[in-house]
């Protein structure tokens, strides 16, 4: 059985858990960041604060989704790509 | 396995522990005590401008200073190539090899003709920005370090002063790619279209894609700052801990060459589909 090595496709792969958490909490960041400048400076109430975090949560999981939605289709496209180049004989798509 | 070594080799290696013995020899010999950890690791130099509100009037001049210092190297280095020619030379295959592998990926992620050649000249210009700043903090230069109230300039003590260290000029070019990509999604789908694609894929998630666009930049800065600073911090305090014996050198390649340059493409690739996505 032939070894599989470990390429530089691995540290793609990597990257995309990655960037997905990074995607998750900087949106949280920002929609905290939105609902603290409007308690401070638009003098509304502490609940904005709250109602502007729970979206920066729903925004960065919506947007993380669909970050890794992207990829996975980024990622069959290729192995499509690559089927047709080796005329159908290469089996990594089946997984 | 049996090593090879050439006289060369060997006589670099033989340089190598000659000067581990004599250091090894001097501490024993003279009782040297090394000083503690600087309490300004990771504080920089800010001067405040006569003019201005406090938080918007501060800089950091060796921000500006390496900044105006490396877009002189490169235009300098750009210019060195004068004519180019079908056998390259070896400034001109680094060049082509660099930016064709840069003008590949642009292509593949911007789908309209039109925009890949002003998408890939903003990238092409903040790789080679990004990835030789990135690269001179892994070489040992000139360093400013707030002491006492001033400023004191080590020379050869820490790696250079490098600009994307500050979160200021992440945040600006990452700012830039923001706007930029909005201004060409405007221009390649018109402006009904563009405010549109907030609205998809539906106009419940309006909020949601609003933090979603504001939180590209937040993520495209932060990314790069923290790696470049967060390797320059455990690179001095890694090296206090060792008392800068062996590892300085090994953390300079790694965090410094191999991260930054890493860290130089990410930059450029994300900003590449940054653009893409907005425009498609």
């Amino acid at each position: 059985m032939k070894e599989k090595k470990f390429g530089f496709k691995q540290f793609g792969m990597l990257n995309m858990v990655f960037q997905f958490g990074i995607v998750v909490i900087s949106n949280v960041f920002v929609g905290g960041l939105i609902g603290y400048l409007l308690v401070k400076y638009a003098n509304l109430g502490k609940i904005w604060l709250v109602l502007f975090f729970m979206l920066g949560i729903f925004s960065g999981l919506y947007q993380g989704i669909r970050y890794l939605l992207k990829e996975a289709e980024k990622y069959e496209r290729n192995n499509k790509s690559g089927d047709k180049r080796n005329g159908g004989s290469d089996d990594s798509c089946s997984s | 396995m049996k090593i090879q070594l050439t006289k060369s080799d060997k006589v670099f290696l033989g340089i190598i522990v000659a000067g581990y013995i004599a250091i090894f020899t001097y501490i024993i010999v003279t009782g040297y005590q090394f000083p503690k950890l600087d309490e300004s690791v990771g504080q920089r130099w800010i001067y405040q401008l006569p003019f201005g509100t406090p938080p918007l009037n501060r800089v950091n001049p060796m921000t500006v200073f390496m900044s105006w210092a490396i877009m002189v190297g490169l235009i300098a280095f750009a210019s060195s190539i004068k004519v180019f020619t079908i056998i390259p030379g070896k400034k001109q295959s680094l060049i082509e090899m660099l930016l064709d592998y840069i003008l590949d990926l642009t292509k593949d992620a911007v789908p309209k003709e039109e925009f890949v050649r002003p998408t890939f000249n903003i990238a092409a210009t903040l790789f080679l920005f990004i990835f030789v700043s990135n690269i001179i903090s892994g070489i040992p230069g000139i360093q400013a370090v707030p002491r006492n109230n001033g400023v004191i300039f080590t020379i050869f003590e820490d790696t250079w002063y490098t600009p994307t260290s500050d979160l200021n000029t992440n945040a600006t070019f990452a700012v830039m790619v923001l706007i930029i990509s909005h201004v060409f999604a405007i221009k390649a789908k018109g402006f009904g279209q563009w405010v549109k694609g907030f609205f998809e894929p539906n106009p419940i998630m309006f909020p949601m894609n609003v933090i979603g666009e504001l939180a590209k930049p937040v993520s495209h800065s932060l990314r790069l700052f923290g790696n470049i600073m967060g390797g320059g911090l455990l690179v001095l305090i890694i090296s206090y801990l060792v008392k800068y014996f062996l590892m300085p050198t090994f953390l300079w390649g790694f965090f410094g060459i191999f991260v930054g340059s890493i860290q130089a493409l990410v930059f450029t690739i994300l900003a590449i589909a940054y653009i893409g996505s907005v425009i498609e």
